[in-house]
């Protein structure tokens, strides 16, 4: 083979310099694009999270102010279960009337009017006023969703100091506020 | 395994040796002792040849010996020092015991001899410019040399007599005296006879006490040089050392403490320059899979948070539709004069009062029917019917309409009884 002379071995040289610096940066651009890549992506998620940060933190506000409400009503509506919520409800009011002091009477059950009711029950007992009261007080926190619909008193004729109190209660369905939301009620 | 080949060039003969393959080119030079033209391009076809014979790679490095023509022995005396510090040392002792600066030279060191504080050193120099011929035909020729000083290599074989002494080497035509005091070569001599005219050495002067010769055949052919007997050199027990190698490019300079010192703040700016530009970069790749983690737990959790607020709307919705029957009762209480008896109190979710009773008089009903509004809760209080009655009662039908839960005015505290 023949000898390079130094004039060949100089442009051997700067030639394998040459193709040395393009491969360095032909390299080293390829790893830019890539680590770049990866801090696109990176930032693309801490958005994310700030996002998702800023839509859960009133969220906390909201727990306490659910919370207390459960507390008041003594109700966790997630636990309320659909099939047998009438019957519950229903003896709920009955015990409720028993522990006032009022004498439970009839009691019609009717199906719900509305899509968002379970179930509308007519319930009549009598008793002295300060039973009625406290009949009224206790009704709002059985443990069931319950709105007194219509009340009407009366005084009772077979017992002289007693009322008589017709109530027209509608039992929530929390089920279709799962599914549908809001009502317009 | 190919062996490295070693040179020797001369004033009239070059000799290159791989392994037990030697070759002898004779050396042309002009008067100015510069190998001529015709003889250089002699010597890079042939030691070429040679070297692909023997298989040798361009670039090898190869030892190449060079007679005394131009270098300098200096024997220097230092204190002991570490490796850099020794370097350092030497560079000033030379540039005081030469004409030129280190740059200029081609130089190479030995330690002869050293005690608990000093060493003695050998220094061996060139004139670098004077090497630059030599080192263009081993450059032409493929070879990185080694340039070392072929007298002082050719005694390391041997015994080193003690006291004032030469050794001399006979060549062709030339001959060398590699003179040494108290033991420490001091000086090359080239003299200018040889085998070819050896009745010149014999009445020449000698510079030296004493004259040693390295083989015997050249004892026979020169017993004397003037007056001096010549004796042969005894051959060394212990192995040679490693050949003095003059260097033709200075080490790459090592930083000294200080210069490390004043360098460190900028390898800190630098390095830190660096960490800021790859920070992002770096923290992109370490917390990418840590919060991609995160966010899928989070967003597995987001259904919760609809849940959430379908159960606060429900919550709400249940307590706003709660209708105030109490505060109702309370008002109608508080608002009926005594005497009023009540057959009926109706009151729907929608805020619809009604009331059917009996009261003293007319007057009483207006006072009621006053105290009611005034009370703040209701929009409209109408007294759909007033009858007498024969106990001059007045049977009375109202009804009245609840207004908005926000502008209801608040019902007064009842004061405490004692």
């Amino acid at each position: 083979m023949r000898q390079l002379n130094p004039q060949e071995q100089r442009t051997v040289r700067f030639a394998a310099i040459g193709i040395g610096i393009y491969l360095a940066l032909f390299g080293g651009f390829l790893v830019y694009k890539r680590l770049a890549s990866a801090r696109a992506d990176y930032r693309q998620l801490v958005a994310e999270a700030v996002n998702l940060r800023q839509e859960i933190r009133p969220y906390q506000d909201k727990v306490d102010h659910a919370r207390k409400l459960m507390e008041g009503f003594r109700m966790d509506p997630m636990t309320l279960a659909r099939t047998s919520l009438v019957a519950q409800a229903s003896a709920a009011i009955q015990k409720a009337s028993d522990e006032a002091g009022m004498a439970a009477g009839p009691i019609r059950e009717s199906p719900s009017q509305s899509a968002k009711d379970a179930a509308s029950i007519q319930f009549e007992t009598t008793g002295p006023v300060t039973a009625v009261l406290a009949l009224l007080h206790t009704l709002k926190s059985t443990g069931y969703p319950l709105i007194i619909d219509s009340m009407q008193l009366t005084p009772d004729s077979r017992r002289p100091g007693s009322l008589k109190l017709n109530l027209t209660i509608v039992i929530l369905d929390f089920d279709s506020w799962k599914q549908g939301g809001q009502t317009n009620a | 395994m190919t062996e490295s080949p070693s040179f020797e060039i001369c004033t009239t003969l070059f000799k290159a040796r791989i392994g037990g393959d030697e070759m002898e080119l004779p050396v042309e030079r002009n008067e100015a002792r510069q190998i001529t033209p015709a003889c250089r391009a002699l010597i890079i076809a042939v030691v070429g040849g040679f070297l692909m014979k023997h298989q040798i790679k361009p670039g090898v490095r190869g030892l190449c010996a060079i007679d005394g023509h131009g270098v300098s022995l200096r024997r220097i005396s230092l204190p002991l020092a570490t490796k850099e510090e020794f370097q350092r040392l030497l560079r000033l002792q030379l540039e005081r015991e030469f004409p030129m600066p280190p740059e200029q030279l081609a130089w190479g060191s030995r330690v002869l001899r050293q005690d608990i504080s000093r060493q003695e050193v050998l220094v061996a120099a060139i004139r670098k410019d004077s090497l630059q011929p030599l080192i263009e035909i081993f450059s032409a020729c493929g070879v990185n040399p080694d340039f070392t000083v072929v007298a002082l290599d050719r005694v390391a074989r041997f015994e080193t007599p003690v006291g004032s002494f030469g050794v001399l080497h006979l060549g062709n035509r030339h001959s060398e005296l590699l003179i040494y005091e108290d033991g420490f070569p001091t000086g090359i001599r080239v003299l200018p006879w040889g085998r070819e005219n050896l009745s010149e050495a014999k009445s020449a002067n000698a510079p030296v006490p004493k004259i040693y010769l390295t083989s015997a055949s050249d004892l026979a052919l020169l017993p004397r040089v003037g007056g001096v007997a010549c004796e042969l050199l005894r051959p060394a027990v212990s192995p040679a050392p490693a050949p003095l190698i003059l260097r033709t490019q200075e080490p790459p300079a090592r930083l000294t403490l200080r210069e490390a010192r004043s360098r460190k703040p900028v390898v800190l700016a630098a390095a830190l320059v660096i960490a800021i530009i790859a920070f992002p970069f770096l923290q992109a790749i370490v917390f990418k899979p840590i919060l991609s983690h995160h966010l899928t737990s989070l967003k597995s959790g987001r259904a919760r948070l609809q849940a959430i607020d379908r159960e606060i709307d429900f919550l709400q919705y249940l307590k706003a539709s709660q209708p105030p029957y109490m505060e109702v009762i309370y008002l109608v209480a508080t608002a009926a004069s005594p005497g009023t008896t009540f057959d009926s109190i109706s009151m729907g979710k929608r805020g619809d009062l009604s009331i059917r009773g009996k009261m003293a008089n007319g007057q009483q009903v207006t006072e009621f029917r006053n105290k009611l509004i005034d009370g703040g809760w209701f929009s409209s209080v109408v007294v759909e019917e007033q009858v007498p009655s024969p106990d001059r009662r007045v049977t009375v039908r109202m009804s009245a309409q609840l207004k908005a839960a926000e502008s209801r005015k608040p019902i007064p505290e009842e004061p405490s009884h004692k």
